[in-house]
């Protein structure tokens, strides 16, 4: 688990400081006593042990007087001095068993044993001692006799000489054990050492043992005595002061954890009160107090986040404004204006009619270019502070762009035009002074009203931008939107928006118009047409889709995949055995991007094709835009081997001396010029004197539009070279094209134009 | 007063009654109660019946035999010993004392007991060997195995006088009980068991034999 709060990890800290505190205290108390009652326990033993072998030397003792008085006794020297076997055995018999004896020996003065009571082969260690003293006296010892453990008598008997040793023994049996283990309070064993593994002492973890080394009593080492206090009785006792210990610790664990609780919480809550401000503030409230009296850093801490919440408040107001207005001139900006808008809607649904009006300062770049951007800026400031005044409670107004101001003007409909017109010029007519500077600015308007051009913000707005580009197209100082334009306008950005897809998606497709060539009587090329039937918005003609790719630069990627397109139908025709030049029309802003043609000339050569297998049409317009940039590529094309062709000409103002500098080896008649060349004789004049003159220039013409055979005889007889029209075929896809060829349904049409 | 307690169950003592059965307070049967008449100046011959002419105190088995022996004042008895063992009899009864020391066999001289009285006597090296002698003039009957006396005429308690090793050891001889039990029977405040049982069962002795070579 994680511990998020301050409280719990100041609590938790507590308690383990308390509780190591406490278990390190209570372990080393329990460690000590455990210590001291082994120490204690251990000394125990020493001292009892020590008893039991006092008491063991107090039997020994016992037992030597009572055989020194055996070997006293009167009746037992006399039987002694007998020296009747069996007499001695029965005295024998007889005063041992005064004593209670349980080992009987009589050994002669030689150390010859003559009677036992046990399977002794030679003389025990403490006898032969006590033999070996000067004076015969008694003695007492402990020993192992025939694996079993003895207290010894040892006594001459003497009469007066040595008649012989009487030794009694005692075993130190079971009852006797018991007796010293009654005596002494311990567990007692005896350890015959010498004798195969016998003990059987407590030398289990469980037992603090001594052990008296019996043999170091008397003689003899073969004997001890293993004193032994079971350490858990002794530690048994101890049980009690050990739960009082535990006991102790727990409580004084528990208090302290009391006592941490109330500590985490007294330390904690002017955190919490403070994390609850802050938390307060994140969410935008900064009304909170912020005040902790705690005497510590806390109150410093509360002071710097109260700092805080004001500096964040005022910094989120400025942002806020700054957000929602426009820095230069404090009117809202567009968004704050959209959000104003639709509040005006929700509050006044019934007052649904009001206009919006346009405002563009028409000179203020040339100020800008003029004063510099300072003195433009004041301009726009001066001239927003004016509008605003003059707005009436109500009406709002905001900056949509750099030189525009929108007006929002309530209970306005389209007959107020003249009015609002009005109210503008005497506000902003007056002029202004900058820096000493006075100023006079021009301005254009365009309006948009609702309910009749639409409720929406961005409708309007963009309405209202059209009928500005009108009155600016026009040269009116105002105008207002007409229903339509802005579905044209609509269609042109849905058409950008889908060119590139209509490119990815291979929506385009190339359709070839044949070109028939008058004097041969044959067909010597075909223009390649672009059609574009879009899944969304159904056909598109090149008069909508060329002006927008161009506009929006999409046009050299549109000629660049017609280009590729020509080049592959031209090498399935090849592949057919048909040899045609395939006029491409390139935009103005194809024949200035000199990689672009570049590329074209790599494209031919890459496909293995002749460079005449190309003709290039360009409008005489689009060479105006960069003369001589487009005069370098076109030459350069040309050199190369392919033909350049002037298209529409007829529409514009170039004249054909123009032409004459250019790379131009085809001149084609625009339709226009064409098509009522039967009936109106100036067209005729014209194309007459045209055609006349582009031969004169070495250049061959080609007339489009042919639809009649009027048409075509006329041409014919002008020496027109080529003609195009419906009269030979209409544009066809390019598999349609070969078909066509075959049928040559073109023959005879020199003759039916016979008149 | 010791007597008394079997006088509750008791009748009259009846002025036939000839054969008595002495019991201890265990009612089992009391061999060796000495029952003998207060005075002398009753006419009775001198010796009672079944007397024999040589008195014997035998050792066997480091016992005396008999344990209980009634001899005239006077009388000579002999100590032969039936042991393998020699045996050291004493005694240090007044007027009686004497000693045969570590004899074998029917080394020991024997020794003429002089003064009225109990001569108790033992064996220097086997402590458990004791045995007494009445030296009395006066007729004196001794309980057999089977705690049986039988007397020549009707029993009269007021004429006899009672002893017993175990009741009194040399003390004086003490009143019957004025009456008699049951079936002639007798108890006496004491429980039998023979006084010259050994102290233990033998087994030093056993093992001396056993471990120095000799047979029992």
């Amino acid at each position: 688990m994680k511990l998020r709060s301050f409280a719990a990890r100041l609590l938790l800290l507590l308690i383990v400081l308390v509780g190591a505190g406490l278990l390190s205290s209570t372990l080393a108390a329990l460690k000590a006593a455990d210590a001291n009652v082994r120490a204690l326990v251990a000394e125990d033993v020493t001292v009892r042990a020590r008893v039991a072998a006092l008491a063991m030397t107090q039997q020994i003792e016992t037992l030597r007087q009572q055989v020194a008085v055996i070997t006293g006794d009167y009746g037992f020297r006399a039987a002694a001095a007998t020296g009747d076997r069996g007499t001695i055995l029965s005295a024998l018999a007889n005063h041992g068993e005064r004593v209670d004896a349980d080992l009987a020996l009589w050994i002669t003065p030689t150390g010859e044993i003559i009677l036992a009571s046990s399977p002794v082969s030679e003389l025990p260690a403490s006898v032969e001692k006590a033999m070996g003293r000067v004076t015969p006296q008694s003695a007492g010892a402990i020993e192992a006799i025939a694996d079993k453990a003895y207290y010894l008598g040892i006594s001459p008997s003497l009469a007066p000489s040595l008649m012989g040793w009487l030794i009694l023994g005692k075993t130190i049996d079971t009852p006797e054990v018991e007796r010293l283990e009654q005596l002494t309070g311990a567990a007692i064993t005896i350890d015959i050492r010498n004798t195969a593994e016998g003990s059987g002492g407590r030398t289990s973890a469980g037992w603090v043992t001594h052990t008296i080394d019996l043999g170091a009593l008397q003689t003899g080492d073969s004997l001890s005595a293993e004193v032994s206090l079971s350490l858990l009785d002794a530690l048994a006792n101890f049980d009690g002061l050990r739960y009082q210990l535990i006991f102790i610790a727990l409580t004084a664990l528990a208090l302290s954890t009391l006592i941490a609780v109330g500590a985490a919480r007294w330390i904690a809550a002017p955190i919490s009160r403070l994390v609850g401000t802050a938390r307060a503030i994140s969410n935008g409230d900064y009304s909170r107090s912020v005040t902790v009296d705690t005497g510590t850093e806390l109150d410093s801490l509360g002071l710097a986040i109260e700092t805080m919440q004001q500096a964040v408040s005022e910094r989120e107001s400025r942002i806020r404004h700054q957000a929602l207005h426009d820095l230069l001139t404090q009117l809202p900006n567009r968004n704050h204006l959209h959000t104003l808008y639709n509040r005006y809607l929700t509050e006044n649904p019934q007052r649904t009619t009001f206009a919006v009006a346009l405002l563009e300062i028409d000179n203020l770049p040339q100020l800008r270019d003029l004063y510099g951007s300072d003195f433009s800026d004041q301009v726009l400031r001066e001239t927003a502070q004016r509008l605003a005044a003059s707005l009436r409670r109500g009406d709002f107004a905001g900056r949509v762009a750099d030189q525009q101001i929108l007006l929002f003007l309530q209970e306005l409909n389209a007959s107020s035009v003249p009015t609002v017109m009005q109210k503008l010029r005497e506000t902003l007519a007056p002029a202004m002074s900058i820096d000493g500077v006075p100023v006079t600015i021009e301005t254009r308007t365009g309006f948009a009203f609702s309910p009749a051009h639409g409720t929406d913000f961005e409708d309007l707005l963009r309405r209202s931008q059209l009928a500005l580009a009108e009155a600016r197209t026009t040269g009116q100082q105002a105008a207002t939107y007409e229903l339509g334009k802005d579905e044209h306008h609509l269609r042109q950005i849905r058409i950008a928006g889908r060119l590139q897809s209509a490119i990815d998606e291979n929506a385009f497709e190339l359709f070839y118009q044949p070109k028939y060539h008058v004097q041969h009587r044959s067909i010597c090329g075909a223009e390649a047409l672009l059609r574009w039937n879009d899944r969304e918005l159904g056909n598109v003609y090149p008069d909508e889709f060329i002006p927008v790719a161009e506009q929006t630069g999409m046009i050299t990627a549109l000629s660049a995949w017609v280009v590729e397109r020509a080049i592959r139908d031209q090498q399935a025709w090849r592949d057919a055995g048909i040899e045609l030049a395939t006029s491409i029309n390139l935009s103005g802003k194809d024949v200035i991007n000199r990689d672009f043609v570049d590329s074209i000339v790599v494209k031919i050569r890459d496909a293995g094709l002749p460079p005449h297998a190309l003709v290039l049409e360009v409008t005489e317009t689009s060479m105006m835009s960069d003369v001589e940039l487009a005069r370098e590529n076109m030459e350069r094309v040309q050199q190369l081997g392919m033909r350049i062709s002037i298209d529409d000409y007829g529409t514009g103002f170039s004249s054909l001396a123009q032409l004459r500098t250019l790379p131009v080896r085809e001149l084609k008649l625009d339709r226009s010029l064409v098509e009522q060349i039967d009936t109106e004789e100036g067209d005729r004049l014209i194309a007459s004197s045209t055609i006349e003159m582009a031969h004169h220039l070495g250049l061959e013409v080609v007339a489009e539009g042919v639809e009649t055979p009027q048409i075509f005889a006329l041409l014919r007889d002008l020496d027109c070279e080529i003609v195009q029209g419906y009269l030979i075929a209409k544009p066809m896809p390019a598999e349609h094209l070969l078909e066509f060829l075959a049928k040559e349904s073109w023959r005879g049409l020199n003759a039916a134009s016979q008149t | 007063m010791l007597l008394a307690l079997s006088a509750a169950t008791s009748t009259t003592a009846s002025a036939d009654v000839t054969t008595l059965t002495f019991l201890d307070q265990n009612n089992n049967p009391l061999p060796w109660v000495v029952l003998r008449y207060r005075t002398p100046a009753q006419e009775r011959s001198p010796r009672p019946v079944g007397t024999p002419a040589e008195f014997v105190v035998d050792q066997r088995n480091k016992r005396f035999t008999p344990l209980v022996s009634s001899v005239p004042i006077g009388a000579t008895v002999r100590f032969p010993n039936s042991d393998d063992i020699r045996h050291h009899v004493y005694s240090f009864s007044e007027g009686n004392a004497f000693e045969r020391k570590l004899y074998r066999a029917d080394d020991a001289e024997p020794v003429a007991f002089n003064t009225e009285g109990i001569v108790a006597m033992g064996c220097n090296i086997h402590d458990n060997m004791q045995a007494f002698v009445l030296v009395t003039n006066r007729p004196t009957w001794i309980s057999d195995e089977h705690g049986v006396i039988t007397l020549p005429e009707a029993f009269d308690a007021d004429t006899v006088e009672l002893w017993h090793p175990l009741l009194n050891g040399e003390g004086s001889f003490v009143p019957p009980p004025a009456t008699i039990g049951e079936g002639n029977t007798i108890s006496l405040p004491l429980q039998w068991r023979d006084p010259q049982t050994p102290r233990s069962q033998g087994d030093l002795e056993n093992l001396l034999k056993r471990f120095s070579g000799e047979t029992s």
